[in-house]
């Protein structure tokens, strides 16, 4: 093969697909037409190509296109009513400093790292050590400063309080700034595979960044698509209960995305009764995950406004009013928190619109179930909870779920059932103790 | 990109218009799976729209959504959330009458159409049996139009590694179709 040839073949793609200049791209039609080994790869390629034009563009369905462009409305507006607290481009120095902006910081130390303040900066980083030098290494006057001979330091020794030279200014003020609560970040768009997560960085700026996240992005509803899958009956009534048989996290990615997760912790249960406080501390410590990304955290909002009941839970934890909790065995915290008010009436309608996003549609089932249990329907309560499971199967809150319904079968005598469940739970990062110990008070 | 960072809700539905299907028609084709895709369409522009203030007018939109998009797949794939289903084209089995059994021999016979809908099926079907690397690369640039330098970025990978993957790409879609290659060839 010549040279021109394996040029050839190293530019043939760029060729067909119109990537190079005109030059080079004549120059290799003329030589394809010179030669023939090169003239047939250009010519399957092309052939390829014409029957590969023959495959179509293929549409989303009108419910997805109005599900994304309503999120990108909301969005927009949401944006438009926060506009005053969280601009969208980042400010100048002049907008920054009069609304006290703690990004100040970036401004003053561009101002210091000016080459004129920078060499004052210096001669009084000089200063100050001379200072501190002399006040060491001199012989210290017995008399006060009134005897100090007038060729000593110019200026006084013992002053107090004591100008505090511009270096210690500077120092403060940074510290000042730096203490300050800051300003809630925009998340950069990430090309990672992962999102941008918050694990690492500090926990202040973690909570003002999902803060910020939550009151400022969107939330967009998601349609998902039903897909069959495992339900309650079935992981209860099978015969082993091998670890494979509950989606598990994956451990390449210990934090994976859970569409329909708890949300995070609620620093601050303001005003939760006294049984809600009770049960809380109670509440064995359950070991924290790891601080999920805002972005992640966001999309749970929808979830959270139906159950209203993990606000106080970690993720991935199992929600407040789990009634398997056998440390205290108070069951009556699902009556404080959730609303069973005419649960039927209210929920049904939610679960059977189809047009209704995924996310509430299954928060909906999941809080039906709930109500079920609630009042001591635990058939009731098992229907829908294998309907939940079924019909989504990516549930993010599923181990809950699945610890609710192993109380459910307990309630019933289905004692074996309870057990393959709470040993499948065992196996689910942040379950496994809850379970066990739901596991040994099913034993006694 | 620029007005919807600017506030302006109908700017996204233009954008959006402009890449529904290329992004859907990519996550149908990567993913193998439509039911799929119409959850991921959702997250891509989720993430669209939750990353938009801070896209960079330096790199491409397409570079940028297409990445979000193909992730997204990845990150799916990889927790078994979709089976993968049979060709979602193909409608004929393994052991049918090969187009060129009923190709007429002399010159182009009345069913010009079948013959193309056919084609599209056993195409959708030859591209779903590509390998993932080979096929992505593939479906970005035939369908969409991204140049190997973007789609080096895209897939994270270089340049002649992804011009290799198509050559490949190409070269098992031409096995795949040759029985094609008569009616291409009548086509011009």
């Amino acid at each position: 093969m010549s040279a021109t040839c394996q040029r050839f073949e190293e530019l043939v793609l760029d060729l067909v697909y119109d990537e190079l200049d005109a030059e080079k791209a004549d120059q290799l039609r003329a030589h394809a037409t010179s030669c023939r080994q090169c003239r047939e790869v250009l010519a399957e390629i092309e052939l390829t190509r014409q029957l590969a034009a023959n495959l179509p563009l293929l549409e989303p369905t009108e419910n997805v296109d109005r599900a994304i462009l309503q999120a990108a409305s909301r969005a927009v507006s949401e944006t438009a009513g926060t506009a005053g607290a969280e601009p969208v481009a980042t400010p100048s120095p002049a907008v920054v400093s009069q609304h006290g902006d703690p990004s100040l910081w970036r401004w003053l130390r561009g101002l210091i790292l000016t080459p004129a303040v920078a060499t004052c900066a210096a001669a009084t980083v000089v200063f100050v050590i001379s200072f501190f030098l002399y006040k060491h290494s001199a012989p210290t006057p017995v008399s006060s400063e009134s005897s100090a001979p007038f060729y000593g330091p110019a200026f006084p020794r013992q002053a107090a309080p004591a100008p505090q030279p511009a270096e210690t200014k500077d120092k403060m003020e940074k510290e000042a700034i730096e203490t300050a609560p800051l300003r809630p970040l925009v998340a950069e768009p990430s090309l990672d595979r992962t999102p941008s997560s918050a694990a690492g960085e500090p926990e202040k700026r973690a909570r003002v960044k999902s803060r910020s996240a939550r009151s400022s992005r969107p939330k967009p509803k998601k349609i998902r698509q039903s897909e069959p899958g495992v339900t309650v009956d079935h992981l209860a009534s099978r015969a082993g209960s091998g670890p494979g048989a509950l989606e598990k996290p994956n451990p390449a990615r210990p934090e994976p995305k859970m569409d329909f997760a708890p949300p995070p912790a609620d620093p601050q249960p303001k005003t939760a009764p006294a049984e809600k406080r009770k049960s809380s501390s109670s509440r064995k410590p359950v070991a924290a995950p790891a601080q999920k990304a805002p972005a992640e955290r966001e999309s749970l909002a929808g979830i959270d406004d139906l159950l209203g009941a993990a606000a106080g839970a970690e993720p991935n934890a199992p929600v407040a009013s789990e009634p398997l909790r056998t440390t205290d065995g108070d069951e009556s915290t699902t009556a404080d928190r959730l609303n069973c008010q005419n649960p039927h009436e209210r929920l049904l309608p939610l679960i059977n619109t189809k047009t209704v996003a995924a996310t509430r549609r299954s928060a909906a089932l999941h809080q039906l179930a709930r109500c079920e249990k609630q009042s001591g329907r635990w058939s009731a309560a098992l229907k829908w909870y294998n309907k939940l499971l079924a019909t989504y199967p990516q549930y993010g809150r599923r181990p809950a779920a699945l610890f609710e319904a192993a109380g459910c079968y307990r309630r019933l005598g289905q004692l074996n059932r309870a057990r393959n469940l709470l040993n499948d739970l065992k196996q689910i990062p942040g379950w496994s103790a809850k379970a066990s110990r739901a596991l040994e008070d099913l034993e006694k | 990109m620029l007005e919807f960072q600017n506030g302006k809700a109908e700017a996204f539905e233009t954008l959006y218009n402009r890449y529904r299907r290329s992004i859907f028609s990519f996550l149908v084709r990567r993913a193998k799976n439509r039911a799929a895709a119409d959850d991921l369409i959702q997250e891509v522009f989720a993430r669209v729209i939750r990353g938009a203030r801070g896209f960079q007018h330096g790199s491409r939109f397409s570079t940028w959504v297409f990445t979000i998009a193909r992730n997204l797949v990845i990150d799916e794939a990889r927790k078994g959330a979709y089976r993968a289903h049979a060709s979602l084209d193909r409608q004929l089995g393994e052991n049918g009458p090969t187009l060129l059994d009923r190709l007429p021999d002399n010159g182009p016979g009345p069913d010009r159409s079948t013959i193309a809908k056919q084609l599209r099926q056993d195409l959708a079907h030859a591209i779903e049996q590509l390998p993932d690397e080979q096929r992505e690369v593939f479906l970005l640039r035939e369908y969409h139009g991204i140049p190997f330098k973007e789609i080096a970025k895209i897939v994270d990978a270089k340049e002649g590694t992804v011009k290799s993957r198509m050559r490949y790409a190409l070269s098992a879609l031409r096995n795949e179709l040759k029985q094609y290659a008569k009616y291409a060839e009548e086509l011009g």
